[in-house]
């Protein structure tokens, strides 16, 4: 088993470039200038940066939606392309941003999961591929009846966990997921955070996480790179870039993450809260 | 509610918004609805105060119906809003010119469709101070440039000429304030200015309307859905769900000792720079959507203290001179408090 | 083995995930007859109203043969430009003694069957070529931009009756015709709503769960969009009914005596001093046409614009 599960190396992403019908040579933008990083198995690995950094554009690239003008991405040893074979397509699934645009608006929960399995082959019938549907919603904290419903009888959070069992459904070994709670109310943040949590523990999933929170990253994260305008300019275990940053870009993305006074609420006096609840 | 300030040296009152029982309907063509039930605050010279809140908290249509600038099919059902002396509610049309002439200036989230793209941008802040005033076009130009002096602007006379896609999207948020500040008013509503804006960017501009507060002793009223951003430069925060306000006091007492249930849930939710995974408490269920707010408590389906009786309506009650909540049971609350030490 | 369209609907754009662009979903409107119904009773009105009128229309034209009271080319040079009202002949008789209601009747099957008709290839080829257009952009996008601008900077009517000049008159030729020159603007409108859907990420994760092309087109775009090209259709119909009719009425459309409500126009031109209504009538016919099919038309917009 190779060391790590996923290795990037000087991968470039260019946009643009070539001739226009005047021959005028058309404006190059160049989104991820050379980057490399490795993900080890089991491990949950952060992309944090802001907008443009070229975060989005370096996880499309592994999960094959993008091409790369130049570099290398190796999966478990084996070199990685846009246009991989189905095992390789199956190991890397991705869980998308905008819970409103992530599910098609006419299939039902029920068929664009089964269309899935039976596409891959992992279900045979109709039956077997609700029986999993209904196992993937159960593993997301989502009931059998979802599987009859569209996506418009879902609220936000929902949503987003329906996609999460749509990524898990072809079985995937690394789960690459773009800003999944940015488009989400903050109480139902916490839900999904948890949920993913967990799950990368239940199914010993290695976890590629897209953000531009630094402060959900270290809820979920083991090592961080941190991205600016195309390039990684800090890169180590969580704990330790947020604790000391030595670059003057992550000290400023530090600054900004959200930082409140602590709760002067006693823990025993949470727990009893939790107690009496009965949700 | 906690007593007037006393004047200034007789200068002009420190009170300068009032907002008392607001309720909102909006009329669709297949019925109507209410999306904010009973929002209630206040805001003083010099202060900053954050009106916090999810989807349907109903806090945006609150400051619209401040600024009078409520949509067509929206209407005040019910309660009072007193901005500087006006009655927005029952305003006529010379008042309402007043209000948004010099009393009242409004940013809102997306600087880029805020500012005309073909006009440069000290033309537009100097347009702004010339709609509403007086003065030649000089001293608008001066006001301008002075302006953009006080949003931090390096070189405002050489910034004065640039136009809106030469600047970042921080600096042009930072425009949009000065075209609101651009007639002097005396309370500026801002409608989540930074949420649009990278997160280092948000920071510069918080720094920068913090600083306006004090340096033009205005009232800020800022709607966020972002704890951190209320908590960075907010002096009282409000708290709002499903249509009503639930609850409301100094900024740094809110967020250490909640008295709601839901800014307890609220505060344990968010990840912040320090708090761990394990410590993150999701809150079951999700905001009601504005048809849908169930009769009691709002928060009675998902709260953890809920009992029976909560069914019943709450109003927002004074639990401390500086500080209101809406619910029965904040004394459970008020009981697990355990300040820090140290 | 599954292959992945990396880089589909030809997006040139680095992909953050705050730089997506996702167009807004313009509503498309019909003509606007519905307007008219839609403060007060809204979609479904428009929607009723609409399709009792063209489902009217469409029986009248299948039953014809049982609802006309006469043959519609017997001519009776007895009982010329007979008014309506007169025994036998509710509606009156043409200039040839031709009894009026007779040709309004069968002239459904010319005037609306036909313009239905003539739809369906432009519909299906159109929205084909647009799909495939707009899904896989590249070259093969800006070939298919480039025809329908040029085919769309014709002026349309010329065009057709140049057509039917070249092949002759007849149903033939204006199915023709309509199918050469009318699949351009399905095109186009398949094309950009198929290039807003690929970026949208259902259809991304689509492909990262290796569904086949072919299958995400089918089941994946293809409902997504469809219904606004309907909704066009029926706006498209009434033109096209009027394209029939306009032929009829210079003398280029289905050849006499079969009846046609334009070439009832166009006959009836000499009389219209004194018999008036033989011009009318059938204008009527193509005005109550036009109308229901804008009605379902605006029906239908409105109902998908609450996706």
């Amino acid at each position: 088993m190779a060391e790590s599960l996923l290795e990037v190396r000087d991968l470039r992403v260019c946009f643009g470039g070539g001739r226009d019908i005047f021959m005028h040579k058309k404006p190059v933008f160049e989104a991820v200038g050379g980057i490399d990083f490795s993900i080890r198995p089991g491990e949950a690995f952060a992309l944090v940066g802001e907008s443009g950094a070229g975060k989005s554009t370096a996880a499309r690239c592994v999960v094959g939606l993008q091409r790369p003008t130049s570099g290398s991405i190796s999966f478990d040893g084996a070199p990685l392309e846009p246009r991989r074979a189905a095992e390789q397509r199956r190991a890397i699934q991705m869980v998308f941003q905008d819970p409103y645009g992530s599910l098609n608006p006419r299939m039902t929960i029920g068929a664009a999961i089964g269309e899935l399995l039976r596409v891959n082959h992992l279900a045979e019938t109709k039956a077997a591929a609700r029986t999993q549907a209904a196992e993937l919603l159960a593993l997301v904290g989502l009931p059998e009846s979802a599987l009859d419903q569209r996506p418009r009888a879902f609220s936000g959070g929902q949503r987003q966990r329906i996609g999460i069992a749509r990524a898990l459904a072809v079985e995937p070994t690394l789960l690459v997921a773009d800003e999944p709670v940015s488009a989400l109310d903050v109480s139902i943040q916490a839900s999904i955070l948890i949920l993913l949590k967990r799950l990368q523990r239940e199914l010993g999933l290695t976890l590629l996480f897209i953000s531009h929170d630094l402060a959900v990253v270290k809820q979920l994260c083991d090592r961080v790179a941190v991205m600016s305008e195309g390039e990684i300019v800090e890169e180590g275990a969580v704990d330790e870039v947020l604790s000391s940053p030595k670059q003057e870009f992550t000290k400023r993305l530090l600054d900004a993450t959200t930082d409140l006074p602590p709760l002067e609420i006693s823990a025993t006096g949470l727990a009893q809260l939790e107690a009496t609840s009965d949700h | 509610m906690g007593a007037t300030k006393a004047h200034k040296n007789g200068s002009a009152p420190d009170r300068l918004l009032s907002v008392r029982d607001l309720r909102l309907s909006i009329d669709t063509g297949e019925g109507s609805f209410e999306p904010v039930t009973g929002a209630s605050l206040t805001a003083d010279r010099g202060q900053v105060v954050g009106v916090v809140g999810e989807s349907g908290s109903g806090k945006s249509l609150t400051l619209r119906a401040i600024a009078s600038l409520l949509p067509a099919e929206a209407v005040v059902r019910s309660g009072e809003i007193n901005v500087d002396g006006i009655d927005v509610a029952n305003a006529d049309k010379r008042e309402v010119h007043r209000l948004r002439g010099g009393v009242v200036g409004m940013v809102f989230q997306e600087p880029m469709t805020a500012l005309n793209p073909t006009m440069r941008i000290g033309h537009q802040i100097a347009e702004a101070a010339r709609t509403h005033r007086k003065i030649s076009r000089a001293e608008a130009q001066a006001r301008a440039i002075e302006l953009l002096g006080q949003l931090e602007f390096a070189e405002p006379e050489r910034r004065y000429r640039l136009y809106p896609h030469e600047l970042s999207g921080g600096m042009r948020q930072r425009v949009v304030i000065a075209i609101a500040l651009a007639s002097d008013p005396a309370l500026l509503l801002c409608d989540e200015p930074t949420t649009a804006l990278d997160a280092t960017v948000t920071m510069r501009v918080l720094d920068v309307i913090v600083g306006l507060a004090a340096k033009l002793d205005i009232g800020i009223v800022l709607v966020t859905h972002d704890l951190g951003v209320a908590a960075r430069i907010c002096d009282r925060i409000v708290v709002m769900y499903a249509g009503r306000v639930v609850e409301e006091g100094p900024a740094v007492q809110i967020l250490r000792r909640p008295r709601h249930p839901y800014t307890l849930a609220l505060l344990q939710a968010v990840p912040t720079r320090d708090s761990t995974i394990e410590a993150l408490r999701a809150v079951p269920g999700a905001p009601p959507s504005a048809g849908e707010v169930p009769p009691g408590c709002p928060f009675a389906p998902r709260c953890a203290l809920a009992e029976a009786d909560c069914a019943q309506p709450v109003r927002l009650a004074e639990i401390t001179p500086e500080r209101k909540s809406a619910c029965r049971r904040q004394e459970v609350l008020a009981g697990l408090v355990e300040p820090e030490n140290g | 083995m599954n292959s992945l369209n990396p880089i589909p609907g030809g997006v040139d754009e680095p992909a953050t995930t705050a730089e997506v662009e996702i167009e807004s979903r313009t509503p498309l409107r019909g003509i606007g007859a519905g307007r008219a119904l839609q403060g007060r009773v809204g979609a479904n009105a428009s929607l009723i109203v609409g399709g009792c009128i063209i489902g009217a229309l469409l029986l009248v034209g299948i039953f014809a043969g049982v609802l006309a009271p006469d043959n519609p080319v017997k001519q009776n040079i007895d009982n010329t430009l007979a008014a309506p009202g007169s025994p036998g002949h509710l509606l009156g008789t043409d200039q040839l003694g031709r009894d009026t209601l007779s040709r309004l009747i069968y002239g459904t099957r010319n005037d609306v069957f036909i313009a239905l008709g003539a739809l369906v290839l432009p519909l299906l080829v159109g929205t084909l070529a647009g799909i495939i257009a707009g899904y896989r952009g590249g070259w093969l996008d800006s070939l298919l931009v480039g025809v329908v601008d040029v085919i769309i900077a014709f002026p349309i009517l010329v065009l057709l009756i140049a057509l039917v000049f070249v092949l002759g008159p007849g149903v033939r030729t204006i199915i023709i015709a309509v199918a050469l020159t009318d699949w351009v603007v399905y095109a186009r409108l398949a094309r950009n709503s198929a290039r807003r859907e690929a970026v949208m990420e259902y259809v991304l994760a689509a492909q990262v769960g290796g569904i086949p092309t072919w299958r995400i087109l089918t089941r994946h775009i293809v409902p997504n969009i469809i219904s606004q090209s309907i909704v066009y259709a029926m706006s498209d119909a009434v033109l096209v009914i009027l394209f029939i009719t306009t032929l009829g009425y210079l003398g280029l459309g289905i050849p006499p005596p079969a009846p046609d409500w334009g070439t009832m126009i166009a006959e009836a031109q000499p009389y219209i001093h004194s018999q008036w209504w033989l011009a009318v009538i059938p204008g009527v016919a193509i005005i109550i046409t036009g109308f229901g099919l804008s009605l379902i038309a605006d029906g239908l917009a409105q109902k998908l614009d609450a996706r």
